[in-house]
């Protein structure tokens, strides 16, 4: 055991100064001595986060790039905008879809809306207003979102709890094409029917494997 | 209640809640308990103990997820494993790097810690997570043991008590007057960077210690509440009374175990805390004046009706009409922005004294010493954290800042008058 004169102390240490008052110590350890703490190591930095930035600094210097040329080369008309979407989409792809650690039906559910979002506002305000997104391309991407959460609660039914949010989530929106259908916004009936149809059907056969776990899922997100 | 209490969901205990909300990479809201073995801990045989334990413990086995409302604890289906001890001490447990987990198990040469984010336990729910844990790993070594009452056995099953929000059973809505405080003097230095922590320990002997604050006629922590109020006057105000910052008032937090108040036998968090705050400026002060002030203060903050108050204050901010009803992204800011404006500095230091730490017979053989720490931020720059076992007495000081003034004339009291001390660090100096 060490010893510091100054503060009549004892220290355990394999360094030469007290650590309380940083003058030098008297004595010796034991040879098997193993210092009580353990020594700094240098922290792997992982790789994502500098992927992250890198992504972001790109998709930032895309997007001005684009404004630039748009405001200097022609400014009558902000045909810019739908590159720049294109840009965004593709980050929030990547960032959402690849690149975060949240689960896979947060990613699924979070992209389809990003999606829907997107294609409608070129839609309605670049490409003349014809009615495609919402009538053809919004019910699409529902549907093939709720296939493929329903696969994934199917096959990965040990973690559902994580899922089931999500799930209901997109099963919600899936109506909306239909509500919009009866008040006249959307002219195409059987794209919102089909996706109405497979929500309605993954909805039954939740409630009819997990009873117990909706209502848990609903008590435990609502508690207040 | 419940029908399934092995594998559910919890609401954030009262004094839980806040924590998520204000919590970062440097007010990390996390602590820590060890146990030292008397010899070299086997990695895997602890790995094999901690899974068996925290069946014991579904409480603990949970991540944090949002809801409309409140946030709550969820059962986590994630496996656990424990991990080496790094240099961090007390540090931000990310759950994404953690399974989800918001507490971990460490192992480093003879030692076994638990680390954990204050949402799940205190101190003493800590504790009983971790002799579990040390309990189990002899068992699989190859040793007799006997609980004696002393300990959760994994052969034992959790009871519904162990999962209560105590606070909520013994509020009372008619005594909850808010009381208005004025910010904490704060103890300024050179802060470490972000993620490291200072830890000095010092071990004295129990009886030694107890016979210094008997004779003075008072306990251990307002002992070394006095003694705290002393070394930081002396060296942080002390011929500077005139500056303005040193007109704010010391303020020492010490957390107050309610199990030894109130007949709880949760788990989960059930403190709440006595506070020492004295303007040092204004007369000087003997160190028996500070012991005297200390007790007075002391014996007011721990009255029945003090605690109750002090509990119901936070419980009605949690049953207040409007809070209850408004989704959990508003209250979100809400409880950050009250915690940044008022809670963050209104403490000069915390002061946790865990307390002697009761162990069977059967596992005395096989334990050196045990200790506790808290984390140190921004604004509680050194902090201090007790806790014994039979004789030996370990007081362990983090901090987060460079210069160890403080702590050297802490220690320095005890081995004037004739103690005998025993230092570690983890010479974080050498660090920087
Ligand atoms: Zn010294």
């Amino acid at each position: 055991m060490k010893y510091c004169p100054q503060c009549k102390a004892h220290v355990k240490t394999v360094h030469d100064y007290c650590p309380i008052c940083h003058q030098g110590l008297n004595g010796e350890m034991r040879e098997s001595f193993v210092s009580p703490y353990p020594e700094k190591q240098e922290t792997r930095k992982t790789l994502l986060p500098v992927t992250k930035n890198i992504l972001f600094f790109l998709t930032l210097l895309a997007i001005v790039t684009l404004a630039v040329i748009n405001l200097l080369a022609s400014h009558e008309t902000w045909w810019s905008l739908v590159p720049i979407g294109s840009v965004l989409y593709f980050w929030l792809a990547v960032r959402i879809g690849v690149l975060s650690r949240h689960n896979v039906a947060f990613r699924l559910a979070m992209l389809t809306v990003v999606l829907i979002a997107i294609v409608n506002v070129i839609d309605i305000f670049y490409g003349g207003n014809k009615g495609w997104a919402r009538n053809y391309v919004s019910p699409f991407v529902l549907l093939s979102a709720n296939l493929a959460l329903g696969f994934l609660l199917w096959f990965k039914n040990t973690d559902y709890r994580d899922y089931l949010l999500y799930m209901l989530t997109i099963i919600v929106f899936s109506l909306v094409p239909l509500i919009l259908y009866f008040t006249g916004l959307v002219e195409i009936l059987w794209p919102a029917v089909a996706v109405f149809g497979v929500a309605v059907l993954i909805l039954f056969l939740i409630t009819l494997f997990f009873p117990a776990a909706i209502k848990e899922e609903i008590k435990k997100r609502l508690h207040f | 209640m419940k029908k399934n209490i092995y594998n559910d969901w919890y609401m954030l205990d009262n004094s839980a809640k806040i924590f998520p909300e204000v919590s970062t990479r440097r007010e990390t809201n996390t602590f820590r308990v060890e146990i030292t073995m008397k010899e070299v801990v086997d990695p895997e045989v602890l790995d094999e103990a901690v899974s068996h334990v925290l069946k014991r413990f579904p409480m603990f086995k949970v991540r944090l997820k949002p809801g409309f409302f409140w946030s709550y604890l969820d059962y986590n289906a994630n496996p656990f494993h424990a991990e080496k001890m790094t240099h961090e001490v007390c540090g931000a447990i990310d759950p994404k790097n953690n399974n989800g987990f918001l507490l971990k198990v460490l192992y480093y040469d003879k030692k076994i810690a638990v680390e954990i984010f204050h949402s799940l336990a205190d101190g003493a729910g800590a504790f009983s997570l971790l002799k579990s844990i040390v309990y189990e790993y002899l068992s699989l070594m190859g040793f007799f043991v006997q609980s004696d009452g002393l300990v959760l056995t994994k052969d034992s099953r959790p009871i519904l008590e162990e999962y209560e929000d105590s606070h909520k059973a013994y509020y009372d809505k008619h005594n909850r007057k808010h009381v208005t405080e004025k910010k904490a003097f704060r103890i300024s230095g050179t802060m470490l960077p972000e993620g490291t922590t200072g830890l000095i320990s010092g071990e004295l002997s129990t009886k030694e210690i107890l016979a210094l604050a008997r004779e003075k006629g008072a306990s251990v922590t307002e002992y070394l509440s006095a003694l705290m109020l002393k070394v930081i006057y002396e060296n942080k105000i002390a011929h500077r009374e005139h500056m303005k910052e040193n007109k704010r008032p010391i303020k020492i937090f010490v957390p107050v175990d309610l199990r030894k108040h109130f007949p709880s036998r949760t788990l989960r968090n059930f403190s709440n805390f006595v506070k020492v705050g004295l303007r040092m400026d204004e007369k000087p002060y003997t160190f028996d004046d500070l012991l005297e002030e200390t007790g007075r203060q002391f014996s007011e903050g721990l009255k029945k009706e003090e605690l109750i108050r002090k509990m119901s204050e936070n419980v009605s901010f949690e049953k207040n009409p409007l809070m209850r009803i408004s989704p959990y992204i508003l209250k979100k800011p809400i409880m950050k922005l009250g915690y940044e404006l008022v809670g963050m500095k209104l403490n000069t230091m915390s002061l946790s004294n865990m307390g002697r730490i009761l162990l069977p017979d059967s596992l005395k053989p096989h334990i050196e010493s045990v200790g506790a720490a808290v984390y140190s931020g921004k604004h509680n720059t050194v902090n201090m954290a007790v806790a014994s076992y039979l004789d030996r007495f370990r007081i362990t000081f983090t901090r987060s800042i460079v210069e160890t003034g403080i702590i050297r004339d802490f220690f320095r009291h005890f081995t004037q008058k004739g103690l005998n001390v025993t230092l570690e660090s983890n010479y974080v100096e050498e660090w920087l």
